[in-house]
């Protein structure tokens, strides 16, 4: 079991605070009224998201690296949105004919396996596809249809399954170097096959990532959630994988970048938690019941005995921080994060009671955030 | 349903429970989501092609580009399209680009790829907009609307378009076959129009195996016609269908399909195109139930077409007719333009109460409240103290804009009732709002507020009619509807040519082009203003009239104008002759006196000139001319003889005492000589401001599509067309906000032909010039037509005939509660509508107010309730025979003390409306109803208040009293 762990100074929420003004929030691509702003406000349900389909961006995914008898070639592919698979493999395919010397190639998508397929059309010239390990790896499209690794010694190269929308990214530049130990999300529609990554980098390029940690996922599945070693990097950034999402779109609702803080001591045994029904029953005359359904949030009850100076002066600068209604993380184990994070704000005042032998008691009540 | 379909994933679903599921249920979730509209000026406007125009326009609020949802003119309220192309092509519409804007949206060529579009520009923070008859619209205000969206929890939904399908309802038939559909796919299925089991309105698409079957792998059904749609662009289509069948099984099946090509289909995930056999639906065992389809538009073809069928999967020949039957109905089609993004602004205490109420059991003035609408503002002072709503509701005009409440939520086994089914709670107009630092406040009328207008809004005045008589100037201008006889007509200008009047009918601005009214039965000129009050034909002259303007012979008096005006071409007068007073005619040709004598009775000038130029032939045979020689300030008569000499007795003839001379303008000091042609000394009466002309006229005819008749050119007569057409062209309310097939099937039932003088003399009793609110004129017509305008939760105006004299129409209707519905319940009986003696004024004269009435004596009244009153409905009712069915209908419950109910109920009246019927049969406890009441317990609604987010809904009403026979 391990220390409870507050993640409260969020400093993507603060992005636009007029303290940094040179702070920005970009993605990768936002639909029209989900913009990436969206994630300056607390609110779970408020989500950023991607455009549907597949989205090229300059320099975070169009090039295509390839070889023709061991010759390296490199397609570049036009920025733009594209909504189909099919739609995207003719830009595929005009931007390896565009590349290419020896051969001529072909680009499919199946709609029903939902596989991009590269074909050597005509040419004898051997045809290899080096997509991770290719000059251009970092800016390369592969990962958008199907294809992670490397693929060699054939003249038809057929990628995993990959739905109608690419990788995405959510970038930060804090605009000056800003040291972060924790980062989270929730809010998403990620499946389970996502992957989302948190890194940190010098140059807005991430041509050298610094911090580079997948954010795992509880049994729960609705918060992913990271701790690494203290980084101050400049540049931050989400980068999200989930090509067989069929929702077409990636989302995320709030995203946590920033330290955390830990009082000394575990809550007491006095830790408790409530289901919090928000539903309401009225009855008819004769009693039949009819009932407004409405979500339960859990309320925690938290309480540390023989509080240390040190520890009071962490929870009231969580408290002076987080006024009632706002919003932070609490890890309740820091062994089992992924498991034991909750998303949600003090319900009401604090309480501090100084005790003989110089101790405290602190009370608090946290609430789940569901909205 | 999946969570995530709906929201912007794409795919479909079937077999689901619709709103009234929901609202039935007594453990749900519930959710309410307020649309508020703001706009702003646009401009300016640069001409895009022929009568199209754009202006750019980039709207952002709270991190992105807000989408214009709706564009208005004083007059106009803009359909939205598609495309710009569509925008060029259709007078009255405007398009927006929408979904593909975003902040970084360039409007010139982006660079990305070099003019990347077949405009100089790239797509994208344009609006475009075509206004009826290609007007500019740099010469009128066109206003931008933009939406903002809040909810009682956090989601993010599809906004539509309007509907794409026509005959959606699948209410329009011919030959068999669903207006705007045809047949398709293999034989083996019958195609016929259900009227048993229809889930809205009048009838259903009903599917069923014919005796020859339908071969395995096969699949007939019907398509609807081609839809115009946007390459990629997602669309939402649904419908309600049932199954005569339960289970899910390989035959039959069930198909629902967008048609990319001639022969592949979208999949069911709404995304993949190409697929050769269209998607199934789930088997709904006899029951309602809905499909819905989010789906892009298929990349091969931008042309949709829908199908829908039956299909048989093997391996054998159905051939079942009567077992196996699909129903479909209440069709839809929209374009998604956007997903946004609902704030969880909205708290429990801030959405208002949507309380509903009328006057009594009767027609008229049902009045809605609605309150303030609350939504918190941003909280968080410690960010900065940024402004929020400040800043929306700063920058755009809110006031006198929409704002629309609609229910939805989840059942009980988690099956969602989502934004695009959701339940509109109310429409109304924002008045006034209030921002602080925790919330807006924003107040909310009804929308049917705008029946507070007064009409007419114009009046005849100097400015708009610089030559408007002074006895007419401040005349409401009249709106005229039906046949309206004894119409003052109103000079609006002096003739330049004789002085004498124009005259306007009724104001040909409400027309709707071409020929606006039809030309008057009559115009009359009386003799005096009593004469003129009664009607009385021997005391007017009927004027000779014509249409062929520029043409007019010379016995016409009047020329009718194109546009409602009357033209006086001759001096109507009248003059009337008496015999013995000035009926006689002395002269000479020289040779011995002559004398005749002008038969007596009323003339226009020009009738008399001829009548004496008769008399004096007859008695001379000398051919005789008399003229009436007019200008703008001599009206003389002059007598030319075409004998060598003519001598007028004038002083010393043998009947100078009678002599006619005095009356035509002459003097009759002396005798008139020597000369073959004189002509009178003074006028005779002319002023145009003297004369008393009354005219029989028209009211409004149809256009040339029959939108308000059925007929083009109709005239506009009957309540629901009149109704209707004051709406639309009156009250500008826009085609979207009207129920039209409830107005076209109100004419089946209000066939009373009426007649509407709106804003003249009769507009009130006792003759005096005065105005009236839309809402009386509704009333007068709610009570005409015996119907009711109403405004359901959506903000559609509607036509709803009262239907209480059909066995079992009331309870074929009749919302059904049981006893476990009640939250309370009560029953009442007062004397509040008991009237002794109930009276319909009909048949107003316009120019003097007078009505005819009839009524019906409620014989038992005064001796079971010991009252002696009465209560007088006015109506536009022409004729007695309708009037005496009217006051019999409207006698019937003031004749005994109704039983009146007040209950409280949850989730099941959330649809309803006033007027609507339930059913409290099953309530055990309650007051017996009277002797003689054919179907007791069929209760009217006069007051509903429902709470927004619990659906409690407290309603009173009162026994419909059909069957009753208590008079």
């Amino acid at each position: 079991m391990g220390l409870l762990r507050f993640a409260y100074q969020n400093r993507v929420l603060y992005v636009d605070d007029p303290n940094f003004t040179t702070a920005t929030l970009t993605a990768s691509s936002a639909a029209t009224a989900l913009p990436v702003t969206n994630l300056l406000e607390q609110l779970r349900s408020k989500v950023w998201r991607s455009r549907s389909g597949f989205v090229v961006v300059a320099g975070w995914n169009d090039r295509i690296d390839f070889t023709e008898a061991g010759v390296a070639r490199v397609a570049s592919i036009t920025p733009g949105s594209y909504q189909t698979g099919g739609a995207y493999s003719v830009v595929l395919q005009a931007a390896m004919a565009a590349a290419a010397v020896s051969n001529t190639y072909q680009v499919t998508y199946d709609t029903i396996l939902r596989r991009f397929s590269f074909t050597r059309s005509t040419g004898a010239a051997a045809f290899n596809m080096p997509w991770a390990s290719g000059p251009n790896a970092a800016r390369s499209t592969g990962r958008d249809v199907g294809f992670p690794v490397d693929v060699s010694g054939s003249t038809t190269y057929t990628g995993f399954s990959s739905f109608y929308q690419g990788r995405h990214y959510v970038r930060v530049d804090l605009g000056a170097a800003y040291a972060a130990t924790v980062s989270a999300i929730v809010g998403y529609n990620l499946s389970s096959a996502a992957t989302v990554r948190i890194q940190s980098s010098t140059s807005a390029a991430f041509t050298t990532l610094s911090t580079n940690q997948v954010l795992v996922a509880g049994a729960a599945d609705d918060l992913r959630i990271a701790y690494f070693t203290s980084d101050s990097k400049q540049h931050w950034r989400l980068l999200i994988e989930d090509t067989g999402n069929d929702d077409g779109f990636v989302e995320i609702g709030v995203w946590y970048l920033g330290p955390y803080t830990t009082p000394s001591i575990r809550p007491s045994i006095n830790w408790t938690r409530e289901r919090d029904e928000l539903s309401t029953v009225v009855h008819a005359i004769d009693g039949a019941q009819h009932s407004d359904t409405r979500p339960v949030r859990d309320v925690w009850g938290l309480e540390w005995l023989e509080a240390v100076e040190a520890d009071v002066v962490i929870l009231e600068a969580v408290a002076d921080a987080m006024p009632p209604g706002r919003n932070f993380f609490v890890t309740f184990d820091a062994d089992d994060p992924a498991n034991d994070t909750q998303y949600g704000y003090f319900a009401g005042n604090m309480t501090f009671s100084f005790a003989p032998y110089n101790y405290w008691t602190v009370e608090a009540r946290f609430v789940e955030a569901l909205g | 349903m999946s969570e995530r379909i709906g929201h912007g994933a794409l795919g479909l679903v079937s077999g689901l429970r619709d709103f009234d599921a929901f609202a039935g249920q007594s453990a749900s979730t519930k959710q309410a989501y307020l649309e508020i509209q703001g706009g702003m000026l646009a401009a300016p406007w640069a001409l895009d092609s022929g009568d199209t125009y754009s202006t750019a326009l980039q709207e952002q609020w709270d991190g992105y580009v807000l989408d214009v949802v709706g564009v208005v003119t004083a007059d106009e309220t803009l359909a939205r399209v598609e495309t710009a192309a569509l925008c060029r092509s259709t007078p009255g519409s405007f398009y927006y680009p929408s979904s593909a804007l975003s902040l970084t949206t360039p409007r010139w060529d982006d660079g990305t790829t070099t003019w990347d579009s077949t405009a100089v520009w790239d797509p994208g923070g344009f609006l475009y907009v075509h206004l009826v008859n290609g007007a500019d619209p740099n010469n009128v205000r066109v206003v931008a609307l933009f939406a903002f969206y809040f909810g009682t929890r956090g989601s993010v939904e599809a906004i539509t378009g309007p509907e794409k399908l026509a005959n959606q309802g699948l209410e329009q038939w011919s030959g068999g076959m669903p207006v705007s559909y045809t047949a398709a796919g293999s034989p083996g299925v019958t195609i016929s129009q259900e009227t048993g089991i229809q889930r809205e309105r009048l009838s259903a698409l009903k599917l069923s195996f014919t005796a020859g079957g339908l071969i395995a792998g096969d699949r007939s059904g019907v398509e609807q016609a081609s839809l115009t749609g946007v390459m990629d662009a997602h669309y939402l289509a649904s419908g309600f269908y049932r199954t005569s069948w339960g289970a899910d099984t390989t035959q039959p099946l069930v198909h629902f399909g967008v048609r990319c090509d001639a022969s592949t289909y979208m999949a069911s995930d709404g995304y993949t195109d190409g697929v050769t056999v269209p998607p199934t639906l789930r088997a709904t065992n006899g029951e309602w139930r809905r499909f819905v389809f989010y789906f892009r538009s298929p990349v091969e073809a931008v042309n949709m077409v829908l199908f829908y069928g039956l299909g048989n999967a093997g391996p054998s020949v159905i051939t079942s007719a009567s077992d196996h039957a699909l129903y479909l109905d209440d069709l839809h089609l929209y374009r998604i333009y956007r997903y946004v993004y609902f704030e969880p602004r909205l708290s429990a205490e801030g959405i208002p109460e949507l309380q509903r109420a009328a006057n009594d059991l009767w027609f008229a003035s049902e009045s809605t409240g609605l309150g303030a609408v609350k939504i918190l503002n941003r909280d968080d002072e410690r960010d900065g103290d940024e402004p929020y709503l400040e800043t929306m509701f700063g920058r755009y005009d809110f006031c006198s804009r929409g704002a629309f409440l609609r229910y939805g939520g989840a059942l009980a086994n988690g099956q969602e009732i989502p934004y695009e089914n959701s339940e509109p709670g109310w429409a109304g107009v924002i008045s006034a709002f209030e921002v602080d630092a925790s919330s807006a406040t924003i107040q909310v009328e009804s929308v049917r507020g705008i029946l507070s207008l007064e009409l007419p809004l114009e009046t005849y005045n100097k400015l708009s009619f610089p030559g408007i008589s002074e006895q007419d100037n401040g005349r409401p201008r009249p709106i005229v509807f039906g046949t309206v006889a004894n119409v003052k007509p109103v000079r609006i200008l002096l003739n330049t040519g004789n002085g004498l009047g124009i005259y306007e009918i009724q104001d040909r601005t409400y027309g709707l082009g071409g020929t606006v009214f039809n030309l008057p039965a009559a115009v009359y000129a009386y003799e005096d203003e009593d004469a003129a009050g009664v009607h009385d034909p021997a005391r007017r002259k009927v004027l000779q009239g014509t249409s062929t303007a520029g043409a007019y012979a010379d016995y016409e008096d009047v020329a009718y104008g194109p546009l409602g005006r009357i033209f006086m071409l001759q001096n109507p007068g009248p003059v009337r002759i008496v015999a013995g007073e000035n009926d006689a005619i002395d002269w000479d040709a020289g040779g011995g006196a002559l004398e005749c004598f002008v038969p007596a009775g009323l003339y226009t000038w020009a009738g008399l000139l001829t009548q004496m130029k008769q008399t004096m032939e007859a008695v001379s045979g000398i051919v005789t001319t008399l003229t009436y020689n007019f200008s703008t300030t001599t009206h003389t008569i002059s007598i030319t003889h075409a004998a060598a000499t003519l001598n007028l007795r004038l002083d010393t003839g043998a009947n100078a005492r009678r002599s006619i001379f005095s009356t035509i303008g002459f003097s009759q000091t002396t005798d008139l000589t020597g000369l073959l042609t004189y002509t009178s000394a003074t006028s005779v009466p002319y002023d145009p401001d003297a004369q008393i002309i009354r005219a029989d006229i028209y009211g409004y005819r149809d256009d040339a599509s029959g939108t308000y008749t059925g007929t083009a050119g109709g005239l506009v007569q009957l309540a629901p067309d009149i109704a209707h057409y004051i709406l639309r062209v009156v009250l500008k309310q826009p085609a979207s906000l009207i129920d039209i097939s409830s107005f076209v099937a109100g004419r089946t039932r209000s066939t009373q032909q009426l007649g509407v003088y709106i804003g003249g003399l009769a507009s009130i009793q006792g003759g005096e010039a005065s105005t009236l609110t839309a809402q009386e004129i509704f009333d007068r017509l709610e009570v005409s037509g015996y119907g009711d305008i109403n405004v359901d939760n959506r903000g559609v105006w509607a036509w709803l005939p009262r239907i209480d004299d059909e066995p079992r129409y009331s309870s074929s209707v009749a919302t059904v509660l049981e006893n476990a519905d009640f939250l309370d319940f009560s029953s009442a009986r007062s004397l509040a509508d008991v009237y002794q003696v109930v009276r319909v004024n009909y048949a107003q004269d316009p120019s003097t107010g007078m009505v005819r009435s009839r009524e019906v004596v409620n014989t038992i009244v005064p001796a079971l309730f010991q009252r002696m009153n009465s209560r007088t409905w006015d109506s536009y009712l022409l004729s007695e025979g309708d009037a005496a069915t009217l006051v019999f209908k409207l006698a019937r419950p003031a004749g005994i003390a109704v039983n009146r109910y007040r209950f409280t109920v949850k989730g099941k009246l959330v649809r309803l409306q006033i007027g609507s019927v339930v059913d409290v049969s099953a309530r055990l406890r309650k007051l017996e109803e009277h002797v003689g009441q054919a179907e007791p317990y069929l209760i009217r609604l006069t007051e509903l208040s429902v709470n927004p987010l619990t659906h409690v809904a407290e309603a009173a009403g009162f026994t419909h009293y059909f069957g009753m026979d208590l008079i």
